[in-house]
């Protein structure tokens, strides 16, 4: 007699059901049981799982203890279900829910089963039986062996079918225990595996094999039946996205053309059919597999509830658990065609936590961030939480999350906006490879098969990256836990402690749009000289952004501060503002993480109107060594493209070696090319040597863009280039005034370093003799390595010399204001080390920012007390050795220097240096003739310590010095007995020559392969220049977004806590950040940084020390004459310390005890006192492991006995308590 | 607090403190210093401990037939103050030699007969006195399926290799020897020689044993025998000769 829903539900309510599972299934059906039923739910946990998340629907846990592996053992769950008068057992999915002894077991002991009787599950769930029964239903299933087989059978079966052929377990189920065989040779082997693999996962080794059929399509009918015969069958399920066999998105109806109504109605008849004929009730589904030709074969039966059951439930608006649990207590089954109808499209993905870009590893741990999706059409079953330690113990399913809408393209939208919104934070999971699959093209087409996965490695090309607002969080939380920033690299320079600047607040003076008029005409180079030549004027670059702060400090002015002066600064007049180049470039990406491309084009942003300078070298360009050809081209097409005029210098004038760029420049009509002379002032230096490189330029130029000499001059711009601030008024004036008289059209752009004091009259005497253009910066920038002012250098010139300039002078007034409120962080943070105007350079030559950092060099490896010889040794090897001191030359002859002067103070002390320079000082510059023999064995010692570069140098290999090759006695002095060998390979080619064109398509793999994706173009430029650097602003970025987003005092000195910090993101989004607490580093050096970004908390942890384990080294030793100090009495092993700080003792309690030779010796402590410090401690009983000590090694110090309160006799503990901890009696 | 019935003895001019029941003899032991009455070579005596322990206070059980039992030892010379253990060790060896009982010392400080582990002594020491307790099988011995991890042998009795004297009587040798040992061999000056001596009798010697070192790190090495300090000389894996001074031994499988 059949009972209705309604009288199985008032049966069951306040009946316990148990739940003999864990996670998604357990808190899936426990939704079930209450909802309806009212009934109670109880469920197995062990021990691992007692406070998971999933746990809270139940009413009852019934505990399994520690072995996680206890939701196997059947007898014991029974056992326990009987015990806690459980009227029901539900298996769910996994574990042992196709044991045909679990229904069997239920059924003595009278338990009520919730799935199949034990001789249906044993039919249909045997791969081998059911692939008999639906023979014997004319069913048609894959071409495989009747039964199951051994190794001979399946040989047989294998040359029969045909292969490639699968073995498959006969008790195997959900796509495990299957080996695939495509060759006979390997069937012995894989037979023996597959058979060992089924044992030991199933319990039955026993194989049969089947044909692997190629292309196909995995679709399953879910049907459910009660025990009066009713079957209903549900539409399709498509699980045809798979890998390695495992299911990963599931979708219902199936988006394949191929699947028709016709079909779909084949493929639920057979289900039906096949559940029918063994007289099954409860759940079960029909799997299928239809090949590229239409055909269809039966695979397998699964006996239960399955983990992509929701997507049916969501189709049709029904509950599946719920039938289940009411058919197996003998209800009629309620689902009828015409009621039970399909309404909506959905897809399930299985989020779990593994990493799809490492192999899909499973990785456990916290969840450190949690936000669920929701909204319409969204449906997730999970067993996670925030602050949930994702056990490593069970499989990696975190999360079902799925989509259903109206038709398929609204469902898909509903799923990609669900994972868009889900954030697990703490462990990787699948999230973003679902996004991929959702949005890849074939997917969303639905004509794929099962090897869809495999055949779009596209899929794992995505960025796991947070918001950047989160990862700059981070950033914030790695400055403030240390107190400096380590990222751009100025080492230690302040600690959390230290006084601060005040919040980088500046105030920016209003700025009228409607203001600005364009002056220079970009884009249009012809235009641009004309306008130069026409006017009459003196004219301006402004260096701030670079040269300025490359000199002064440390290259570090980030992009986030040009942004601030930038729009300023482009309304001043200037013909251009030079804003990358040079060590700049480099440094952007080693310093402050940014993509110089796109500092060159936020700069055209911000400030659109002025022409953009760049400089760089002749053959390293931007880069750190020579660029062949091919390279060269790339990157000149970057610069190209945001700035106008490209200043080139080549530190030894070999004019040949600007040649490429000039070639590129030359035919490239909107941008400008500068080749510049490199100046010194020094004998052989003069006016006609200089006059025939400028010659040489103009010859170059002509022949590079094909005009003749006298046109080509209109062209370009001439670089007057002094780069250590040498050349005096007197020698500019000469020099302007000769390169005018012969080149009356040329352009001629001066730069000039501070360094000797004598900037403002050089830069008049050479604007008087004609100079164009001249290099200036901004007052509250300009230190002493840089350019000099520019509103003074004017005034000079306006008012001494009676030209005349068109600056806008009250802007330059406005822009100085906002960068004088900037400076003052950089200054603190970055000037160099030795300051002040040094007027020796005259004689020493190191060029601007060099200047410090080579003698700060001398002093941190403590030779500063031979620096004046080292000035000396340079001023005289620049009178042998001849060339320009600007980059790299100038490090070449400071480290010729260095060396030279300290290895002769190794060798013999100071008086050995002064001999050394006594020898230098009598050769240089005297002619041969008048040295004496014993001098010029003597000087044969000067440049024996020359390093590679130097030696490097003098064979030409940078190219050809501007005054020839040093006399023969240097090579001998340099090379010893092989310097014949050296004349004869010496070159004065160019460097260019010889280069081999780079693999670009290599590199290009290269970087993908260590970025693990497509790399911009940009980004592949800036790591073929330079690859170290270049990964790590990439990787930076990734990491901690763009640093630029943060104020500047937070950049040097971070947070303290309790400040707010409003900041915006990339898209302009407001944000807020405050950190509540940053811990005192822990023993492993692990500081916790506590903050709350927007409305979440987060807790980052910072590695700001070593850990104290590392710090061994050094032990301390108890004070023997110190009773309070308590000592290990010998060497030995510390495997149980008593007692923590803290702790009062009294004299003769024991405090620890040290094992040697197996004899314990326990030591008392000498007096009474309260324990102020444990130095080791250990718990041998509980974690298995000693401490080794020394004798003597102090391991507890002892504190005189505190107070008492006179009340309760508790230890008052700090002497600052007013009222007793103990019974709060007042202690005045 | 417990009250305990002792009773005092003296044998061979030697104080014996006997009970029925304690927690541990060594606990008695250190109670009887504690009150100033436990002179040199006295001993303390009990028929069955409630909490009769081993090293590191792991549990030593002490049901009634066998012999629990501690000795006040003298602080000896500073070359030996680390040897006490394989002093003790040497000493009941001799007893069981003398009882027709071939036995071998797994270093340091427990007997094995046949192979099985019969006894245990642990080594105590406090405020400059030492305290050595025995713990030596009579008639019982526990069973295999108590063995915890640290215990990789199995335990005998003596009463299963034909033996069968009481525990007073046996106790009653042991200090004899003991203290004869000591007095003479501490006397001597250099330790070098006991160990040499000692070296005979060290099981597995020779052999290849596992040693857990203590720090989670467990090596199968050759025990080759004793150095100069006590330790034991093993060769490792790789060749080497190295010596240790702690960590627990059993047979490599």
């Amino acid at each position: 007699m059949s009972k209705t829903f309604e009288q199985v539900a008032a049966e069951i309510r306040g009946k316990k059901i148990l739940v003999a599972n864990r996670g998604i299934t357990a808190r899936r059906i426990i939704r079930s049981i209450r909802e309806v039923f009212n009934a109670v739910p109880v469920l197995t946990v062990t021990d691992a799982d007692k406070t998971a998340p999933f746990t809270a629907g139940a009413q009852e846990l019934i505990l399994l203890g520690e072995n996680p592996r206890a939701y196997l053992s059947i007898d014991r769950i029974i056992a326990l279900a009987k015990k806690h008068k459980a009227a029901a057992v539900h298996p769910g999915w996994g574990f042992a829910s196709e044991d045909s002894g679990f229904p069997q077991k239920c059924k003595e002991a009278g338990l009520l089963f919730i799935g199949p009787s034990a001789e249906a599950m044993q039919l249909l769930g045997n791969k081998v039986k059911v692939r008999e029964l639906a023979r014997s239903l004319s069913i048609p299933v894959v071409p495989g062996s009747k039964g199951a087989v051994g190794i001979a059978e399946a040989r047989q079966t294998a040359t029969q079918i045909g292969l490639p052929v699968m073995l498959k377990a006969e008790g195997g189920g959900g796509g495990r225990g299957i080996y695939e065989v495509h060759d006979l040779t390997q069937l012995e082997n894989a037979f023996s595996k597959a058979s060992a693999l089924a044992q030991a996962s199933f319990g039955n080794p026993r194989l049969f094999v089947e044909k692997l059929l190629t292309s196909v399509r995995h679709i399953e009918i879910q049907v459910i039946a009660d025990r009066y015969g009713n079957v209903f069958a549900f539409d399709e399920r498509d699980c045809t996205v798979q890998r390695n066999h495992q299911k990963l998105v599931e979708i219902t109806p199936s988006p394949w053309a191929g699947m028709t109504d016709e079909r779909r109605g084949r493929l639920k008849e057979y289900a039906v059919k096949l559940v029918q004929k063994v007289g099954y009730h409860s759940l079960a589904t029909v799997e299928f597999l239809v090949d590229g030709d239409g055909r269809e074969y039966l695979i397998e039966v699964n006996t239960r509830l399955q983990v992509e059951h929701g997507i049916t439930e969501c189709r049709y608006g029904v509950d599946l658990v719920e039938e289940q649990i009411a058919v197996a207590f003998g209800a009629a089954l309620r689902f009828k065609p015409e009621q039970t109808l399909p309404v909506s499209h959905a897809v399930q993905v299985r989020i779990n936590c593994e990493d799809p870009r490492n192999g899909f590893a499973p990785n456990s741990g916290l969840i450190t961030r949690y936000i669920s999706p929701g909204g319409p059409g969204v449906r997730l079953d999970s067993c996670i939480s925030g602050g949930y330690a994702f056990p490593p113990h069970y499989d990696s399913a975190a999360a079902l999350l799925i989509a259903y809408g109206r038709d398929w393209n609204k469902t898909l939208a509903i799923m990609d906006r669900a994972l868009n919104e889900y954030v697990i934070g703490g462990l990787k999971t699948t999230i973003p490879f679902h996004r991929r699959i959702i949005n890849n093209a074939r997917f969303r087409t639905g004509d794929y098969d099962t090897r869809f996965i495999e055949t779009a490695p596209d899929l794992l090309y995505y960025r796991d990256v947070e918001p950047e607002a989160v990862r700059a969080s981070r950033l914030v939380a790695e400055i403030s836990a240390r107190g400096y920033n380590p990222f751009v690299q100025l080492g230690e320079y302040r600690g959390q402690g230290d006084k601060r600047l005040s919040p980088f607040t500046p105030v920016l003076p209003f700025l009228d749009k409607a203001e600005i008029k364009a002056v220079y005409p970009r884009g249009d180079r012809q235009a641009l000289l004309d306008y130069i030549r026409d006017t009459g004027l003196v004219h301006f670059t402004d260096t701030t952004p670079r040269d300025i702060t490359q000199s002064n400090s440390g290259n570090r002015f980030r992009l986030a501060e040009d942004a601030l002066i930038g729009p300023y600064l482009d309304r001043c007049g200037f013909f251009s503002i030079e804003n990358g180049g040079g060590a700049h470039f480099h440094v952007a990406m080693m310093a402050n993480m940014t993509y110089p491309f796109n500092e060159a084009r936020s700069w055209n942003q911000f400030a659109p109107v002025t022409p953009k300078q760049i400089l760089v070298r002749s053959t390293n360009l931007l880069g750190y060594k020579p660029q062949p050809r091919n390279l060269m081209r790339l990157t000149t097409e970057r610069i190209c493209e945001q700035h106008d005029v490209v200043r080139c210098f080549d530190f030894l004038n070999h004019v040949e070696n600007m040649y490429p760029l000039a070639e590129v420049l030359m035919n490239s009509p909107g941008n400008v090319f500068e080749p510049a002379v490199s100046l010194s002032w020094a004998e052989g230096f003069d006016v006609p040597h200089y006059m025939d490189v400028v010659e040489e330029i103009v010859a170059m130029v002509a022949k590079a863009s094909g005009l003749p000499e006298n046109q080509a001059v209109r062209h370009f711009i001439i670089g007057l280039k002094d780069m250590a601030g040498v050349c005096p008024p007197r020698f500019m004036r000469a020099l302007v005034s000769a390169i005018r008289e012969k080149y009356p059209e040329l352009v001629i752009h001066y730069h000039r370093h501070f360094t000797d004091g004598l900037f403002v009259p050089a830069c008049g005497a050479a604007a008087q003799a004609g100079a164009n253009i001249i290099d200036t910066a901004i007052g509250a920038a300009v230190r002493w390595y840089g350019q000099g002012e520019v509103l003074s250098t004017a005034a000079f010139i306006e008012e001494e010399m009676g030209l005349k300039t068109d600056l806008n002078k009250e802007m330059i007034r406005t822009c100085n204001f906002v960068l004088k409120q900037i400076m003052p962080y950089y200054d603190r943070y970055t000037a160099p080390y030795f300051r002040g105007i040094d007027h020796d350079v005259v004689f020493h030559g190191m060029p601007g920012g060099a200047t410090s950092s080579s003698q700060e060099g001398a002093l941190k490896q403590g030779y500063i007390h031979l620096l004046p010889y080292m000035l000396r040794f340079l001023a005289g090897t620049r009178r042998i050795v001849r060339y320009h001191d600007v980059t790299p030359g100038s490090q070449i002859t400071w480290n010729t220097a260095f060396l030279a002067v300290t290895r002769a103070f190794q060798r013999g002390g100071e008086e050995e240096v002064r001999h050394l320079l006594w020898i230098l000082e009598s050769v240089a510059g005297v002619p041969e003739g008048k040295l004496n023999a014993e001098l010029k064995k003597e000087r044969l010692i000067l440049y024996r310590e020359g390093n590679d570069a130097f030696r490097d140098l003098l064979m030409g290999k940078f190219g050809r010095l501007p005054l020839g090759f040093p006399p023969d006695w240097v090579y001998e002095s340099v090379f010893g007995n092989k310097y014949r060998e050296a004349l004869s390979q010496r070159t004065q080619a160019s460097p260019l020559a010889s280069l081999t064109e780079i693999n670009l398509g290599a590199e290009r793999a290269d970087l993908t392969r260590q970025i693990e994706r497509e790399p911009t173009e940009e980004e592949l430029v800036m790591y073929l220049n330079h690859p170290a650097d270049a990964l790590k602003t990439i990787r930076f970025r990734q990491e901690f977004g763009n640093p630029n987003r943060l104020p500047l005092d937070v950049w040097f000195e971070g947070l303290t806590p309790d400040r707010e910090l409003y900041f915006n993101d990339s898209d302009g989004k407001p944000h807020r950040m405050m950190i509540l607490d940053i811990s005192t580093p822990d023993l492993q050096g692990m500081s916790l940084v506590r903050y709350e970004l927007d409305d979440e908390t987060f807790t980052y942890p910072v590695k700001v020390a070593e850990s104290m384990a590392a710090m061994a080294g050094t032990m301390e030793m108890a004070d023997r004459n110190n009773p309070a100090q308590v000592g290990s009495p010998s060497t030995g092993d510390l495997w149980v310390m008593y007692v923590k700080p803290g702790d009062v003792v009294k004299k003769g309690e024991e405090l620890f005890n040290i094992t040697i030779m197996k004899q314990e010796k326990a030591v008392l402590a000498p007096m009474d006192g309260i324990v102020e410090r444990v130095i080791k401690t250990a718990d041998f009983k509980h974690d298995k492991k000693m401490v080794p000590v020394r004798e003597g090694e102090l391991l507890v110090v002892l504190g005189l006995v505190p107070k008492k309160c006179a009340a309760c006799q508790a230890p008052i503990k700090d002497e600052s308590f007013r009222f007793c901890p103990g019974c709060g009696a007042s202690l005045a | 607090m417990t009250f305990v019935e002792i009773h005092e003895s003296n044998k061979f001019g030697l104080t014996l403190f006997t009970a029925a029941a304690c927690t541990s003899t060594m606990d008695l032991a250190w109670q009887l210093f504690e009150a100033g009455r436990l002179p040199e070579w006295a001993g303390v005596l009990a028929e069955r401990q409630s909490s009769g322990r081993g090293q590191f206070q792991r549990p030593w059980h002490s049901p009634p037939g066998n012999l629990y039992a501690s000795l006040c030892v003298p602080q000896p010379p500073p070359a030996w103050c680390n040897l006490i253990s394989l002093l003790a060790a040497e000493a009941l060896r001799v007893v069981l030699s003398g009882l027709g009982l071939g036995a071998t010392i797994k270093w340091p400080n427990d007997l094995l007969v046949a192979g099985k582990k019969v006894a245990g002594i642990l080594i105590e020491e406090r405020a400059g006195t030492v305290v050595a307790g025995v713990g030596l099988n009579l008639t019982s011995a526990p069973m295999d399926n108590r063995r915890d991890r640290s215990h990789a042998m199995s335990a005998g009795c003596l009463q299963e290799f034909g033996v069968a004297l009481g525990p007073m009587e046996i106790w009653g040798r042991f200090v004899h020897e003991m203290r004869r040992n000591f007095l003479e061999k501490t006397a001597g000056g250099a330790p070098a020689d006991f160990l040499h001596g000692l070296e005979a009798h060290l099981a597995f010697r020779g052999r290849e044993i596992v040693l857990d070192a203590y720090n989670g790190a467990k090596a199968c090495v050759v025990m080759l025998g004793l150095d100069s300090s006590g330790g034991i000389r093993v060769r490792t894996g790789e060749g080497q000769q190295r010596v240790f001074h702690s960590g627990s031994i059993y047979p490599a499988a």
